[in-house]
């Protein structure tokens, strides 16, 4: 009866007046820049900062998170509408998303992100409030050997959802790796691949990448095609804006199993958001009847990564409510936010400041609420943008996106970073390469070296380290099956071709 | 008679000039480089003085991240900025031994900027789990020498402040510790709070509300004797005399910036700093306020680089 109590408690705090103002605040201004290719809730929330000194600390909280999950409903918008993933989460989105997108059922795609979203956020929410601490455990359980286990089965996954050819994702990841390597290596201090340019000191950001390979090299696709692009021919294919009774049925498991994914990856910081995606898409396209539909507008591969996605971004505020830990920047500066207002972040919030602590969770289920009413009744509009024609939208898209990059980090070379990926992302287009295996190896290898790295310099050089914990083992063994169930079947069918000849 | 009337025109235009410098600052919105993420220390600092410093100067002051090149980037865009103090950048207690690990970086750290003054300090703090063996810093230390190189640290980066003191505290005491390095505070917490790693050096920012949270178990502070905000904690110098240090920040500006300004703005920061609600704010995040003349900052820079440089020869450090 205990929670019952402080949900109750958390409910007269987050349904006062001044505070259901501020969590719509947040949740529209979340929307708002997410929908901003480019513009990130980190900016955002680092503007505010200043702000939140004078208000109170609940009210500027819940604002703060509103802004953060808001940010990941309107974050799927534009990887849907134009192919622009804002976060490393929405990449999964785009492959059947936009796609749909071209089919002329951008509606349903958009419906079922934010109904996804929706019931992922409420699950995830009450998780945060009824078993928090037995979850931060499993944070705590992960180390460096069990992070590099994670990475790898990530990494291995993406080769699994890759459409074509696994050795083209095996390219495509290696070579993503070793872009990531670029920088400052963190256990030598060395500069690495640089050329000797300290602007590369510090490697390449994620956004300008992510934003080249995918949305730029769309646009340069879509203008190469000439009169006929796809999206003037769209609107006029544009059925329902809701989706259909066979659409929910088939996106409901997606939604509950990436709901589910998303909670668990989520209490872990770092990529555990991308790593649920591209989980939950990997798995509703091992577990469909015609694995073949997905990359060709499958809604199932928009519920369930959009409600891993959103159920991580709850789940994350767990280490920063429970351990006063960010997983993340924006969870670092809600921390700092805390801080400047006297409250230190830790497992004794929950007992000093409970009407915080269960005021900021109530209002998470709220926000989300509002975050579902506001975004329906926009999908129309949204889908009205497709009519924009295309010469008129993909400039509007540039300048968006190069004020978005350059806003990152007020640097001009981020932008020509951005055209440049741009290129890139072209020409994996033209040589039938996909770019989320690549995105997915850039990501992940730098950090995947970093803990291998960490990982045998704790255990002083003991290989065996890396497979002794349960965790690591059941990790890096279904990597292992996941490989062989990719090359048996190759296998096989390389011995029929001989037979045949 | 000529010369001298021309002379002292000339006098009375660059004396004139001088106060006009000061008068015509601030002409537009001022710049504070921020070379760190959002929501670091130097980020919320930054933040915090620059909407205390709007309300003095009347023109918009907004804190810029520019996190490219390792922080490189924006630094050496301040220092090759027109130098009309409009543009500042927060340097931080680890700049001095980053100049003297990385000589090739294309700025000099003592010729190209006016300092203006320091912000606030803070110590580093040795902490462990709450269930660790280590007891004490004295056990800390006899551990490490009953098994060299078997105790480890966490720290940041080769040659950040996290390292440097993990291995001033070896060369001191006679031990050898291994270092394991990390990206930011909440990787490294989560191993030593789990007993993956003994013991984590990091900043008193950082470590201390970990203590208070009772995640982390303090064994010593950095600081030159007790440290305010920590007065329980014992100080380093309690085993090892010569092991101090104090972790700042402090901005600074292109070099050749006119004395009036640079002035001006000591005063402002100095003003605010000794404004209660800023050093309570301060305190809650564990610093305390350091004003300072640009002189002496300069001078804290030059010392410190001097000290660890004994560190980085004695150990051999080097950033490849």
């Amino acid at each position: 009866m205990d929670l019952l109590a402080n949900l109750a408690l958390g409910a007269s705090v987050a349904l006062s007046g001044e505070n259901l103002l501020y969590c719509l605040i947040g949740s529209l201004l979340g929307t708002l820049i997410g929908v901003l290719p480019g513009v990130g809730p980190v900016a955002t929330i680092a503007m505010l900062l200043p702000i939140t000194f004078t208000l109170q600390p609940i009210g500027a909280l819940i604002m703060l998170a509103g802004i953060y999950y808001g940010a990941q409903y309107g974050g799927s918008t534009t990887a849907i509408l134009v192919n622009l993933p804002g976060e490393a989460s929405s990449i999964v989105t785009c492959l059947d998303g936009h796609t749909m997108a071209r089919q002329g059922r951008a509606g349903p795609a958009l419906a079922i992100a934010a109904i996804g979203s929706f019931v992922a956020g409420c699950f995830a929410t009450l998780v945060v409030a009824v078993v928090s601490a037995p979850l931060v455990s499993l944070a705590r359980a992960f180390g460096p050997a069990e992070y590099f286990a994670l990475m790898t089965l990530g990494l291995v996954l993406s080769v699994v959802l890759a459409r074509g050819s696994p050795l083209k994702a095996i390219g495509m990841i290696l070579f993503g790796g070793l872009l990531s390597l670029v920088g400052t290596d963190v256990h030598t201090g060395a500069e690495r691949l640089t050329f000797g340019t300290k602007a590369l000191a510090g490697g390449f950001d994620f956004v300008p990448v992510a934003m080249g390979v995918f949305g730029l090299s769309e646009i340069i696709s879509n203008l190469e095609k000439g009169e006929g692009r796809p999206q003037e021919r769209l609107a006029d294919k544009v059925h329902g804006l809701m989706p259909t009774m066979a659409d929910l049925k088939a996106s409901t498991p997606a939604i509950m199993r990436g709901t589910l994914l998303g909670t668990v990856l989520g209490v872990l910081p770092g990529a555990s958001s991308m790593i649920a995606s591209f989980a939950s898409y990997t798995l509703e396209k091992k577990i469909a009847k015609d694995p073949s539909r997905f990359g060709q507008g499958a809604i199932e591969g928009v519920a369930g990564p959009e409600s891993a996605n959103n159920a991580g971004a709850q789940t994350s505020f767990i280490p920063m409510l429970t351990l006063g830990i960010p997983s993340n920047s924006v969870m670092a500066l809600m921390i700092g936010a805390m801080m400047i207002q006297g409250i230190v972040p830790g497992p004794q919030v929950m007992e000093k400041q409970p009407a915080l602590f269960w005021g900021v969770i109530v209002s998470m289920w709220v926000g989300n609420a509002m975050l579902v009413i506001i975004n329906l009744p926009l999908i129309g509009v949204w889908v009205r943008l497709l009519d924009v024609p295309y010469r008129l939208l993909f400039p509007a898209i540039l300048l968006l996106c190069a004020i978005g990059v350059y806003s990152l980090n007020n640097e001009p070379s981020q932008v020509l970073l951005t055209a440049a990926a741009g290129l890139l992302g072209y020409f994996f287009l033209k040589i039938g390469c996909e770019p989320a295996p690549f995105l997915l190896g850039f990501v992940l290898g730098d950090m995947m070296e970093e803990n291998l790295r960490r990982a045998m310099q704790i255990s002083r050089g003991d290989p065996i380290a890396m497979i002794s914990s349960p965790i690591c083992a059941v990790l890096l063994g279904a990597s292992a099956l996941l490989i062989l169930s990719m090359i048996l079947p190759m296998i096989a069918r390389g011995r029929e071709k001989l037979v045949e000849d | 008679m000529r010369t001298k009337a021309i002379f002292a025109a000339l006098l009375l235009t660059s004396i004139t000039t001088c106060a006009a410098w000061a008068q015509d600052w601030p002409k537009r919105q001022v710049t504070i480089t921020v070379v760190t993420g959002a929501g670091g220390s130097p980020d919320t600092v930054g933040r915090l003085i620059a909407s205390k410093l709007t309300e003095r100067i009347g023109k918009p002051v907004v804190v810029e991240n520019n996190t490219a090149g390792a922080g490189v980037t924006g630094t050496l865009a301040v220092s090759r900025s027109t130098p009309d103090g409009h543009n500042l950048v927060i340097l931080t207690g680890g700049t001095p031994s980053q100049q003297l690990l990385r000589p090739d970086q294309p700025y000099n750290l003592l010729k190209d900027f006016a300092m203006v003054t320091t912000i606030c300090a803070y110590p580093m703090v040795i902490a462990v789990a709450p269930n660790s063996p280590i007891k004490t810093f004295a056990d800390l230390i006899a551990r490490a020498k009953a098994q060299p190189g078997k105790v480890t640290y966490s720290m940041n980066s080769i040659g950040s402040l996290h390292h440097l003191l993990g291995e001033w505290i070896g060369i001191d005491a006679g031990v050898q510790m291994e270092g394991v390095p990390y990206r930011g505070s909440p990787p490294a917490f989560m191993d030593v709070s789990s007993g993956r790693v003994d013991v984590m050096i990091d900043t008193g920012t950082f470590v201390l509300p970990q203590i208070e949270q009772k995640q982390l178990r303090g064994l010593a502070q950095s600081a030159p004797g007790k440290y305010a905000l920590a007065p329980d904690l014992p100080a380093v110098t309690e085993t090892l005399p010569n092991v101090q240090i104090m972790s700042w920040l402090g901005f600074a500006m292109a070099k050749n910036t006119p004395k009036p300004i640079v002035d001006r703005l000591n005063a402002e920061i100095t003003a605010i700093l000794d404004q209660d609600d800023v050093k309570q704010k301060l305190a809650q995040m564990g610093n305390i306020p350091m004003p300072s003349k640009p002189e002496e900052m300069l001078a804290r820079i030059d010392r410190e680089m001097a000290q660890w440089k004994r560190v980085i020869d004695a150990k051999g450090i080097k950033a490849e």
